[in-house]
C-alpha cells in the first residue's frame, strides 16, 4: 500500500557528533559503511513511501546531492546563513508550500530494526483517534554508551490506555509537579524516566497551519509537542486554536448529538470532552522487538556502529584479514595486523603490525605500521602515524595522528589538535 | 530400606523430648539406631576415663530393637533387627545392610561446647552467617562466612574444613581401639550432619553422663493421616517416666520402643508389657547416645526446616489479627450520632460494623481487637447478641474500651501500649463494607517484608475511575505507585476543578527520589479502601510521633517525606479484572454511595438478601427490589422504584412514590408521600404528602402530613415534625440541644429560627452544619486549610453533587482564563514557560509570586472598596507576603502599580488626583515602600511610562506628592534622577526629562532651606 504521505528528512549540523561532523556532513557519515541517511530513505521506500523531500543546509550539497540524485530524491536547501540557528518548525515553515498533504518528519540519524516498518507508525496514527495530530514515535534505548556522550536523561508523561502523550520527554528536572487538571482528564498516567524522542511524528497538514500562525514555535521537539500536548486538558487551549487546524468535523459527533444514550448533550455544547479534544499521540516501541537508535551523539554513533556489526556479523568459517569485523572493498591490510570486532571503511590502507579493536574505520584511512587502535572512530581521510596508541578516542577527518603518540580518553582529536608523544 | 524415606523432626525443648513428624506416605524408617551409642560407649569411656575401671558390658541379652507395627496403618515402621554379637563391640556399618538408623536429638539450648580443636563455639553474630569454625594453619581461625541454617548453635565449617574433617578416616578412642568412621556413620548423611557426628563422638564423655534408658514414644495427629511426632527420650527409670508419662500427659502416646529391652519384652505387641524391663540392663552414657541419635534425626528435620517454618508462617496465617476502629475520630454524621455509635447506624438495614466484621470473617481473619471510644457499652451490647459472639463464628471479636483517644494516632499509640499485636495485623475502620481476599494482599505484603524490611505497610486501594462516586470529589487521593515494586511514593488529595476556582491550581509534586525509578504510575482513578495492611513497626511509629493523628494525612505523608525513617509505604491496586469490592462510609455522601452500590448488589456476595445472618430477611425481586419476608403492606396504587429496599412490617400507603430508598423494619409511609435518595431507619412514621429528597431519617422519628424534608438533612431518632414544617437543604434535627453542656439558655435568635422551622410546639432542635461539622475534625487544622477543610465538607454530604454544569461551566471557564495567561507568556516568546505540567520547583515560586499578586490586588481591592485603614491594609499586605515568601521588591511594585492604577487620570488637578490616592493610602504606602524609596519612585515612573496615554502626564504630580507625603525623601528623589534605569530610551526618557523641572525645583528649596538654616 502507498501511503498517502510526504516524508521529510531534516539534516542538521550534527554538532554533537564533533569532530567526526567536521569534514563529512551528518547526513553521510556511515554506519557499517552505509551512509545515515539511506537507512532513513530505505525505512521509507519499505513502507512504499516515495513522496520524500531531503532538507539541508546549503554546505551539505556538494556531497549529499550525488546521493540522492541517484535515488530519485527531492533535496531542497537554504542557505547557512540564514538557516544557522533554525529548528525543525522554522525548516518546515519554510518549505510549508511544498507540503501539501499530511506528512511523516524524520531526523537523518536514525536507524530502526528491520521489524519496525515505517507504516506500522502511521497506520498507528491514522487509526488511533480521530482527532490525532501528530504521533511520535518513542523509544526505550538499548544501548550502553560506556564513555561517549549518549543521549541526555528524559522524562515523559503518558497516558498508557490510549497512548496518548501528555508531557512528551523533556530534560529531566530535579522534582516535577503535575496539574491536578491533567489527573481529572487522565487519571492514570504513566511517567517514564527511560523513554527517548526517536524524532519521527506523523503530523497532520494542519499542524503547519498552526505553525505557520505561530511563528514562535522554532522546535518541534521542544515547543510545539509539549504545546500540543496541553491542548488534550486544557480545553480553552484547543477552543482557541482549533481553527487554524482545520479538522473536519467528526463524522460520529453528529450521530452522537441525537443519540438517546448520550445524556450529557446539553454539556457537550460548553465542554469539549477529552476523548473529542485534538491529541498528541505516541508509539511507544517495544526494545524487545528490535533495537532504533539514533546517531545524534557520539556514543549513539559508536553503539549503531556495533548493533549493525552484531546483525552483519560475517561468517565465522569464511577466512578474512579480520575476523568479527566488516570490510569494504579495496582494503590494504599490511602483514601481521590484527582487526577485531571493527568495521572498515572503502580504501582504507592499514600496515603491517597494526591491531584494530573494536575501532570504526571511515573512508580513505590511512593506518600507518604498528599503529594501535582501541575502541576510536576514525573519521575520512584521517592519517594515523606509526606506533600510534589510541585508547577510546575519536579522531576528526583529515586529521593528522603524528608517530608514536599516546591517547586515551581525548573525545575529539581534529586536525587542529596537535600531539606530542 | 531406601535412604529416600525421611524423618520430618520438630524440636520441643521443653519436656526435653525430641518430637519426629513423620512423613509417613513413604514408609517410615526406625527412628532408633542402636549401633553407634554402643560404639559411643567404648569410645567415650575409654578416652574420658582412663583411669576408670571398665565398665562390665552389659551381660545380658543383647538389646534387641524391633518396633512395633504401628496400630493405625497396616506396615511396620521398623523393621531393623539386632543381633546379640552385635552389641559387644564396634560393627562395620556394611556388614549390617541396612542403613535406615537415624536419629534425632532434641538438646535444649546446647551450652558453647568446645570443638575438636578445642575452640569454644560461640553463639551465631546472624541469622544468615556465621564464621567458619575451622583453625587454619596459622592458627587463627577460619575467616570464610558459612551459611548459618536455623536448627541452632552447632559448628558451622566452610567448604575446606569440611573437607579436612571428613578427609578423616576415624579416631583411636579412649582405650585405643580405632573407630573407623564409615562403619558407624551412614554415608548418605549430608556432610554437616557426618561432621557434627564426628565431632561429638570425639568429645570426652562428661562425667555426669549415667547410664540409662532410650525410649521412643509415637503421638499420632488425629486431624493429619500424614504425620505422626514422635518423642525420644531418656531415663535412667524407664518403668517410672512410663509410669509418668501415661499418667500425666493428655495426649495419646504410643510406647513404641525403649533401649536396652529384654528379648522377652520387645517380642510382645502389648505395650503394657513394655513396663516391666530389666533394671539391670542399663545403656551406657545415655545422655551421649541420645545427642547422637537427635544429631542423625536432625539431618531429616533439616529437610523439613523449610516446611517447619512455613508451618509457623501458617500459625501465623490462622491467627492473622484485625484492628477495627470503631470509631472514626469525627463528627460527620451528627446529631445521627449523639446517642449512639457511629458504626452501629445501619447500613440498608445492617449496621455498618456487622458489614465490616463479616467482610473481614468471609477474608479469613481470625480475630479483630475492635477499639471503641465513644459509645462502647453500645458496641459490646450490640456485640453479644450477634452471631460473631456464638462459639461457631470463626471470626472471635476483642472489643477495647478507650475514653481519652481523640484520634486515630491515639488508639493505635495505646494499642501499642497495650501490647496487644505481636505480628502483621490489618487495619481497617469499622466502616467499611468488602468483598475483597484480604488473604491475598496480606501474603504480598509478607512476601515483600522478606527481602524489603522497611516494607511497612500496604495499603489496598481500588481501580474505579476518576468521577466514581467511592471518591471524595473535594479530597480524591492521588497516588504516585512505582509499578515495580508497587512503593507509594507520594500521597496527596486533590478536589474536583468543578468544586472550586482555587482547586485546580493544585499540583501535585513527585519528589526527584522518585524519579530515578524508570517508571512512575500517577492515578488519580483509585478509590482508597481504608484496609492497611501493617507491620508491627506501624504501632511503634505511631508512638515515636505522638504528633501523628491521622492515618493518612499524618502518618503516610510523615513516612513519606521522612528521609530518616527509611520506611516504604506500598499499595495494592485491585484492577478491574481482579474483581472485589471495598469501599468505605466516611460521610453521609459515601454513606449513599455505599448503600446504592450494596443495593445494586456491587458488593455480591455481600447482599441485603444473603450473607448477613442477624439482618432482616428480604426478597430480592426485578430490578434490585428488595422487600422485607414478613408483613409488607403496599398499596396496588404505590409506586415502588428500581433499587429499593423495604424492611418487614414496612408498609406504604396509595400513591405514595418511593424511588431508590431505603426503609427500615415497621416504617410507614402515608398517602401520596414521595421518597426519593433517601434512608429512613426502623420504626419511623410519614404521614401524607410529604415529600423526602437525599436524607438521612432516623428511628422512631415521626413526620406529620405535608412536611418537606429537602436534600442533605438528617433527622435524628424520635424526632416529631409537625405538620407543614419545611427543612430546608442539609438541616440537621437533633432530638437534644446541639452543646448542651457548653451553653445554659438557648439565646433568642436560635430559639426564633428553630421556631421558624420547626414550629413553636417542636421539641426538636436545629443543628448548625458547619459548626457540627468543624467541631471535632479539626483538631489542628489550620486557618489556611479551613477552606478546604470547608469545601471538602461541604461535599461530603448527602445530595450534595458536583452538578454536571457547573463542572462544565467553571472548568471551561477558568482553563481559558488560565490559557489566556499561558499564551501571553507564549506569545511573549518565553516558550519555556509554556510547558505547564511540567515545572521546575523554582518556577512553582514564580507561580506563588503571580499568587501573591493577584491575592494582593484582591486584598487592597477589598480595602479600597471597603474603607478598610491604611494600617489594617498593611498588615494583610505583610501576611500575605509571609505567607506566599515573595520578596519585598514585589510587594512595593504591587502597591505601587495598585495605587497608581487607582489615580483617577481624567480629574483635573492632576495633583489633587494623586493626593487623593497617595493621601489616604500613604501610611500604607510608606510602610510598604520605606526600603528601597529610590526604587519606588522607578517603579512610580516605569508605570507611568508602560500607562503612558493616561498616567504620562500625572508623573509630576505622582513626584510631587511622593515627595510631600514623605514616600520618597528629597536624597531617593536625587538619587532615582540620577539612575541609568530611570533613562532610558522611549517613554522613560521624556518621563525623566519631565521631571527635570521638579528636580530644579526641590534643588532650588533645598538651597532656601540650608540658606535659611544657616
Amino acid at each position: 500500500m502507498a501511503l498517502q504521505f510526504k516524508a521529510i528528512v531534516l539534516c542538521g549540523y550534527g554538532q554533537k557528533l564533533y569532530p567526526l561532523t567536521e569534514s563529512t556532513p551528518k547526513p553521510l557519515l556511515t554506519v557499517a559503511n552505509k551512509p545515515l541517511i539511506s537507512y532513513v530513505v530505505d525505512w521509507c521506500h519499505q513502507s512504499g513511501l516515495s513522496d520524500i523531500l531531503v532538507l539541508s543546509p546549503s554546505s551539505f550539497s556538494n556531497q549529499l546531492n550525488p546521493l540522492l540524485r541517484s535515488h530519485g530524491i527531492a533535496y531542497e536547501t537554504v542557505d547557512d546563513d540564514k538557516s544557522a540557528n533554525w529548528e525543525s518548525g522554522d525548516w518546515l515553515r519554510h518549505f510549508s508550500s511544498l507540503i501539501t498533504t499530511d506528512f511523516i518528519l524524520l531526523p537523518c540519524d536514525i536507524i530502526p530494526p528491520s521489524t519496525l516498518p515505517l507504516s506500522a507508525i502511521v497506520q498507528h496514527h491514522t487509526t488511533s483517534h480521530y482527532n490525532t495530530l501528530i504521533t511520535s514515535l518513542c523509544y526505550y534505548n538499548s544501548f550502553d554508551f560506556g564513555t561517549r556522550e549518549g543521549p541526555s536523561p528524559c522524562t515523559s508523561i503518558y497516558d498508557k490506555t490510549s497512548l496518548s502523550m501528555i508531557t512528551p520527554p523533556t530534560d529531566s528536572f530535579d522534582g516535577m509537579e503535575l496539574r491536578s487538571r491533567m489527573l481529572w482528564e487522565f487519571p492514570n498516567l504513566t511517567l517514564s524516566s527511560k523513554l527517548l524522542d526517536a524524532h519521527v511524528y506523523v503530523l497532520r497538514r494542519g499542524v503547519l497551519d498552526l505553525l505557520l500562525e505561530r511563528p514562535q514555535i522554532a522546535s518541534i521537539r521542544e515547543d510545539l509537542l509539549p504545546w500540543l500536548s496541553k491542548w488534550s486538558y486544557q480545553s480553552g487551549l484547543s477552543k482557541k486554536w482549533n481553527h487554524a487546524l482545520n479538522i473536519p468535523e467528526d463524522p460520529f459527533s453528529d450521530a452522537i448529538k441525537y443519540s438517546t444514550m448520550q445524556t450529557y448533550a446539553s454539556e457537550a455544547s460548553t465542554h469539549i470532552p477529552p476523548q473529542q479534544r485534538p491529541r498528541v499521540q505516541c508509539y511507544i516501541h517495544d526494545p524487545k522487538d528490535g533495537v532504533i537508535g539514533r546517531a545524534n551523539t557520539l556514543g549513539g554513533y559508536a553503539e549503531l556502529n556495533r548493533e549493525q556489526l552484531r546483525q552483519h556479523r560475517p561468517q565465522p568459517n569464511v577466512k578474512t584479514v579480520a575476523p568479527g569485523s566488516l570490510t569494504s572493498e579495496n582494503v590494504k591490510v599490511g602483514e601481521k595486523s590484527l582487526i577485531k570486532m571493527s568495521i572498515i571503511g572503502r580504501n582504507v590502507d592499514i600496515g603491517k603490525g597494526c591491531k584494530i579493536i573494536g575501532s570504526i574505520i571511515a573512508d580513505n584511512v590511512v593506518i600507518k605500521d604498528g599503529a594501535k587502535l582501541d575502541n576510536c572512530i576514525v573519521c575520512t581521510r584521517a592519517k594515523i602515524g606509526e606506533r600510534a596508541t589510541l585508547t577510546l578516542c575519536d579522531v576528526g577527518g583529515d586529521s593528522d595522528v603524528i608517530s608514536d603518540s599516546e591517547c586515551c580518553l581525548v573525545p575529539d582529536i581534529t586536525s587542529l589538535t596537535l600531539l606530542i608523544s | 530400606m531406601e535412604k529416600s524415606k525421611r524423618f520430618n523432626v520438630d524440636y520441643d525443648f521443653v519436656d526435653q523430648f525430641g518430637r519426629i513428624h513423620i512423613d509417613s506416605k513413604p514408609l517410615p524408617t526406625p527412628p532408633l539406631p542402636p549401633r553407634p551409642q554402643q560404639q559411643q560407649q567404648h569410645i567415650v569411656e575409654g578416652r574420658s576415663r582412663p583411669d576408670r575401671p571398665r565398665q562390665s558390658e552389659p551381660p545380658l541379652p543383647p538389646p534387641r530393637i524391633s518396633f512395633p507395627e504401628p496400630t493405625f496403618r497396616g506396615s511396620p515402621i521398623a523393621q531393623h533387627k539386632y543381633t546379640p554379637e552385635r552389641a559387644h563391640r564396634p560393627h562395620p556399618r556394611h556388614s549390617e545392610g541396612s542403613k535406615s538408623a537415624t536419629t534425632a536429638f532434641a538438646p535444649a539450648k546446647p551450652p558453647p561446647s568446645p570443638n575438636k580443636n578445642g575452640f569454644t563455639v560461640s553463639p551465631s553474630e546472624s541469622p544468615h552467617a556465621e564464621q567458619c569454625h575451622g583453625i587454619t594453619k596459622q592458627a587463627k581461625r577460619c575467616t570464610r562466612r558459612v551459611k548459618a541454617q536455623n536448627i541452632e548453635t552447632l559448628p558451622r565449617f566452610c567448604h575446606q574444613h569440611s573437607k579436612d574433617i571428613l578427609a578423616q578416616k576415624g579416631f583411636f578412642n579412649a582405650r585405643g581401639t580405632w573407630i573407623a568412621f564409615d562403619d558407624w556413620i551412614p554415608r548418605h548423611l549430608s556432610s554437616f550432619t557426618q561432621i557434627q557426628l564426628r565431632l561429638l563422638m570425639e568429645k570426652p564423655i562428661a562425667s555426669t553422663d549415667m547410664p540409662g534408658y532410650i525410649y521412643v514414644y509415637s503421638i499420632r495427629d488425629t486431624a493429619s493421616a500424614t504425620h505422626a511426632e514422635y518423642k525420644v527420650g531418656r531415663t535412667n527409670n524407664i518403668n517410672r517416666r512410663i509410669d509418668n508419662w501415661s499418667k500425666q500427659c493428655n495426649r495419646e502416646l504410643v510406647l513404641r520402643q525403649y533401649f536396652p529391652t529384654s528379648p522377652v519384652a520387645s517380642s510382645s505387641r502389648l505395650h503394657t508389657t513394655f513396663a516391666v524391663a530389666d533394671p539391670h540392663l542399663k545403656c551406657q552414657h545415655v545422655s551421649r547416645l541420645e545427642r547422637l541419635i537427635h544429631l542423625e534425626l536432625a539431618e531429616y528435620n533439616a529437610h523439613s526446616a523449610e516446611e517447619a517454618q512455613k508451618s509457623d508462617n501458617d500459625d501465623d496465617e490462622q491467627g492473622l489479627q484485625a484492628i477495627v476502629f470503631a470509631d472514626s475520630f469525627n463528627a460527620r454524621f451528627k446529631p445521627l450520632t449523639a446517642t449512639r455509635p457511629r458504626c452501629l447506624l445501619p447500613l440498608v438495614n445492617v449496621p455498618m460494623l456487622a458489614w465490616t466484621l463479616e467482610s473481614l470473617a468471609a477474608a479469613g481473619i481470625r480475630h479483630v481487637f475492635l477499639f471503641t471510644c465513644t459509645h462502647a457499652d453500645q458496641i459490646k451490647d450490640w456485640l453479644r447478641h450477634t452471631h460473631f459472639a456464638s462459639s461457631l463464628s470463626t471470626l472471635s471479636v476483642t472489643p477495647i474500651v478507650s475514653t481519652t483517644s481523640v484520634s486515630a494516632g491515639d488508639a493505635i499509640r495505646e494499642l501499642d501500649a497495650k501490647q496487644l499485636i505481636r505480628t502483621d495485623f490489618v487495619l481497617i475502620s469499622g466502616d467499611v463494607v468488602s468483598t475483597i481476599d484480604i488473604q491475598r494482599v496480606v501474603d504480598q505484603h509478607k512476601e515483600r517484608r522478606k527481602t524489603n524490611k522497611d516494607a511497612i505497610m500496604t495499603m489496598v486501594t481500588k481501580k474505579v475511575g476518576a468521577t466514581h462516586r467511592l471518591r471524595p470529589p473535594a479530597e480524591s487521593p492521588v497516588f504516585v505507585i512505582n509499578p515495580a515494586n508497587q512503593q507509594l511514593h507520594t500521597y496527596t488529595t486533590i478536589a474536583h476543578p468543578s468544586l472550586s476556582r482555587d482547586a485546580t491550581q493544585k499540583r501535585v509534586a513527585v519528589p526527584s527520589e522518585a524519579l530515578e525509578a524508570a517508571e512512575l504510575q500517577i492515578r488519580n482513578d483509585l478509590s482508597d479502601c481504608y484496609i492497611d495492611i501493617c507491620s508491627v513497626d506501624v504501632l511503634l511509629l505511631f508512638t515515636e510521633n505522638f504528633d501523628y493523628q491521622d492515618l493518612r494525612h499524618d502518618f503516610i505523608n510523615g513516612i513519606l517525606t521522612s528521609d530518616l525513617l527509611g520506611k516504604t509505604i506500598h499499595v495494592h491496586t485491585i484492577e478491574d479484572e481482579e474483581g472485589g469490592y471495598a469501599g468505605r462510609v466516611m460521610d453521609s455522601r459515601s454513606y449513599d454511595a455505599i448503600s446504592k452500590d450494596i443495593i445494586s448488589r456491587w458488593t455480591y456476595p455481600m447482599v441485603p438478601d444473603e450473607s448477613m445472618p442477624d439482618a432482616d430477611r428480604l426478597y430480592h425481586d426485578r430490578g434490585h427490589r428488595y422487600m422485607g419476608k414478613e408483613g409488607v403492606h403496599v398499596s396496588d396504587t404505590a409506586s415502588i422504584g428500581s433499587c429499593s429496599v423495604i424492611g418487614s412490617h414496612s408498609s406504604i400507603d396509595d400513591k405514595a412514590a418511593v424511588n431508590r430508598s431505603v426503609l427500615g423494619q415497621s416504617v410507614t409511609i402515608g398517602k401520596s408521600t414521595k421518597l426519593s435518595h433517601s434512608y429512613v431507619w426502623s420504626n419511623t412514621a410519614i404521614g401524607d404528602r410529604c415529600d423526602v429528597r437525599e436524607s438521612i431519617i432516623a428511628d422512631g422519628v415521626v413526620i406529620e402530613d405535608d412536611v418537606t424534608v429537602s436534600s442533605g438533612c438528617f433527622v435524628d431518632q424520635n424526632v416529631k415534625l409537625l405538620k407543614g414544617t419545611t427543612l430546608p437543604p442539609y438541616t440537621r434535627v437533633g432530638s437534644t440541644r446541639w452543646n448542651e453542656e457548653d451553653e445554659d439558655e438557648e439565646s433568642e435568635e436560635e430559639r426564633a429560627e428553630r421556631v421558624r422551622l420547626l414550629g413553636e410546639s417542636s421539641t426538636a432542635y436545629l443543628w448548625p452544619s458547619d459548626k457540627v461539622d468543624m467541631q471535632v475534625d479539626d483538631v489542628d487544622s489550620d486557618d489556611e486549610e479551613d477552606e478546604d477543610f470547608q469545601l471538602s465538607m461541604k461535599y461530603s454530604r448527602i445530595g450534595m453533587k458536583a452538578s454536571s454544569d457547573t463542572f462544565s461551566s467553571t472548568s471551561s471557564l477558568s482553563t481559558i482564563s488560565n490559557d489566556n495567561s499561558d499564551d501571553e507568556s507564549v506569545d511573549d516568546g518565553q516558550l519555556e514557560e509554556s510547558v505547564e505540567g511540567l515545572t521546575l520547583e523554582n518556577a512553582g515560586k514564580v507561580g506563588a509570586a503571580a499568587d501573591f499578586a493577584q491575592e494582593a490586588v484582591q486584598s487592597l481591592e477589598r480595602a479600597f472598596d471597603e474603607g478598610h485603614t491604611a494600617e489594617n491594609a498593611s498588615i494583610e499586605l505583610k501576611t500575605l507576603r509571609m505567607a506566599a515568601n515573595v520578596h519585598l521588591s514585589q510587594v512595593r511594585k504591587v502597591v505601587m502599580d495598585f495605587c497608581l492604577s487607582k489615580v483617577d487620570t481624567s480629574k483635573q488637578p492632576s495633583y489633587k488626583a494623586v493626593e487623593d490616592v497617595f493621601g489616604r493610602w500613604s501610611a500604607l504606602v510608606i510602610e510598604m515602600t520605606k526600603e528601597d524609596q529610590q526604587q519606588t519612585v522607578l517603579i512610580a515612573q516605569e508605570y507611568c511610562a508602560s500607562h503612558a496615554d493616561s498616567h504620562e502626564n500625572i508623573f509630576l504630580a505622582v513626584l510631587r506628592v511622593l515627595y510631600e507625603y514623605e514616600i520618597a525623601s528629597e536624597e531617593a528623589i536625587f538619587g532615582w534622577y540620577k539612575l541609568n534605569a530611570a533613562r532610558e530610551e522611549g517613554k522613560m526618557k521624556t518621563l525623566w526629562e519631565k521631571s527635570r523641572r521638579f528636580i530644579e525645583a526641590l534643588l532650588e528649596a533645598d538651597s532656601e532651606s540650608e540658606e535659611e538654616s544657616d
